[in-house]
């Protein structure tokens, strides 16, 4: 049925051969399709001009996209998507799309085609954060919101956040990203400094996220070594860290899914500072864990 | 109606006949389409599909009716093996297989045969994939470019920070990633940061060592090594091979 990619295949002395990948129809190759990527559809783009034809086809590009794609659409301004083949839809949610005051972005795998969110510690309430003894907010190029709350020091710790989206089902892991020492660039090297970095290794910080279905999950970490560990050398300062709170599982687009999650120290006992807080991620657990054979495959 | 030992003839495009049992043969909805709606008793011609090429997708419907109705004593991973061994035939006859599974409309088969020729496709460069199928180009080199360019939003990297992702990098694998030579790369395993480096710095060496920061502090420090290679217009491939050190 429908037209097929053919004469496009030759032998080595250019007679014609048998059956190849540009004789089969149009639907085959919409089949073969369905078990490669988006990067590996696009590779093929280059193979011959009906290869590009077929690789740009909107049946194909249907099924990569997430189900309520539109609901990533609606936070687009229409003129941007009006006409726009489903493939250029798709490459156009490839990229973070911004929402909430530029607070949270939301973006597509680019090879899965899931759904993946990152919140700003903008988007979020920090207890003390209009105090610029306790917390200042430093312009950086290591966060994609290019902001993140550096805290000097403070004894209640806490950093709330919530996210209302219609995520597509899943099973999502949310993580905090968090950076111990505060950095900058000196003669063009990055340089960490810890002369406020203390109080994190008394006691654990805890992690706490809930959805509205009720799923709940928690973990507490210490977010510095303590003495005795630096034999190894201290491996929690000076980096990003990804710590990560919990699994939550949702069913469907509808209803709309919210998570709350935060990040506490409030053991009034002791002071703690020396952080910089960047960001919440939001992303499929299978995607987080899956083993990556490099980025074609 | 029918017991299931109902025998269905089947003559093919070179004029060769089968006799196979109904179960198996309804297996191609086109088949039992024409079973139910035409003449019962005579026979069925596949016009487009030839002698060797039924013959092998009789054994596969075979095997999948046999192991679904409990007549063979076959596993689902023994199953699975078998499709694996049934599609390692040369391309003429794996392409005239997805033909006939499309045209016969057996859609295990067609998925089996599919996902097969995608297997060929994954991981290869155009030219590769263009030598594998004997696929003709008819781009001009600008226009392929142009196309290159077109598709390029695919292959760029994550973050929009000038940091590249390489996630779940275990230890004693070699995991290989395509970056530009802009970026920095930012090598993430077991959800921790690992490194952060100038791709810059890397473009003048062979190999590097990498110190990986393991996620638990009392698990000695793994040494990694970096190899890379030009893939040409401003891209390198790198690769990332972990050892434990102890």
């Amino acid at each position: 049925m429908g037209a097929s990619l053919s004469n496009l295949t030759e032998g080595s002395n250019g007679t014609a051969m048998g059956p190849g990948l540009g004789d089969i129809p149009e639907s085959c190759v919409a089949c073969v399709f369905t078990y490669l990527t988006p990067p590996e559809i696009c590779n093929l783009a280059r193979l011959n001009r009906a290869f590009r034809g077929a690789a740009s086809s909107d049946s194909v590009w249907e099924m990569k996209l997430p189900s309520n794609y539109q609901d990533l659409l609606d936070l687009v301004p229409p003129e941007r998507y009006q006409n726009l083949s489903k493939k250029d839809i798709f490459a156009l949610l490839s990229r973070p799309v911004p929402f909430d005051d530029g607070n949270k972005e939301v973006w597509l795998d680019r090879v899965t085609g899931r759904v993946c969110m990152a919140i700003s510690a903008k988007g979020m309430a920090i207890t003390g954060i209009d105090d610029r003894r306790y917390w200042n907010w430093v312009s950086t190029e290591e966060s994609r919101f290019h902001t993140v709350a550096y805290l000097q020091q403070i004894w209640w710790f806490e950093v709330d956040g919530v996210v209302k989206f219609p995520l597509p089902a899943d099973i999502y892991t949310l993580s905090f990203r968090l950076h111990l020492g505060r950095f900058s660039k000196r003669l063009g090297r990055r340089v960490s400094s810890f002369e406020h970095t203390h109080g994190w290794d008394i006691k654990p910080v805890t992690f706490e996220l809930s959805t509205c279905d009720g799923q709940l999950a928690s973990c507490e970490h210490y977010l510095d070594d303590t003495e005795q560990d630096y034999d190894n050398g201290n491996h929690k300062r000076g980096c990003w860290i990804d710590y990560k709170v919990g699994e939550f599982i949702v069913n469907d687009s509808e209803p709309v899914t919210e998570v709350r999650f935060s990040v506490k120290q409030i053991d009034c006992t002791h002071s703690k500072g020396g952080l910089c807080v960047d960001s919440v991620f939001i992303i499929p657990t299978d995607l987080k864990e899956r083993k990556r054979k490099g980025m074609l495959k | 109606m029918g017991s299931t030992s109902t025998k269905i003839k089947l003559r093919t495009s070179d004029q060769k006949v089968f006799e196979v049992e109904k179960a198996v043969a309804v297996q191609s909805q086109t088949i039992k389409y024409i079973y139910e709606n035409g003449c019962p008793d005579s026979v069925i011609h596949v016009h487009s599909v030839s002698g060797d090429i039924l013959s092998k997708i009789l054994d596969y419907c075979k095997k999948h009716v046999n192991s679904a109705a409990g007549k063979e004593d076959i596993s689902p991973e023994e199953l699975y093996e078998w499709d694996a061994n049934f599609v390692k035939v040369d391309q003429n006859t794996l392409f005239d297989l997805i033909l006939a599974a499309n045209c016969l409309k057996i859609e295990s088969l067609l998925d089996l045969t599919c996902q097969t020729v995608a297997n060929m496709i994954k991981g290869k460069r155009p030219e590769e994939i263009r030598t594998t199928f004997n696929i003709k180009n008819d781009y001009t080199i600008e226009a392929e470019e142009a196309v290159r360019r077109e598709n390029k939003w695919a292959f760029d990297m994550l973050g929009g920070v000038g940091t590249m992702v390489i996630e779940e990098l275990a230890d004693d694998t070699m995991s290989k990633c395509v970056t530009n030579t802009k970026s920095r790369v930012c090598v993430i395993a077991a959800n921790q940061i690992v490194m952060m480096r100038s791709i810059s710095k890397l473009a003048n060496k062979k190999s590097i060592d990498v110190y990986k920061q393991p996620q638990n502090p009392t698990t000695p420090r793994i040494k990694e090594s970096v190899k890379q290679r030009n893939v040409g217009t401003g891209f390198i491939e790198l690769f990332f091979h972990f050892k434990c050190k102890m």
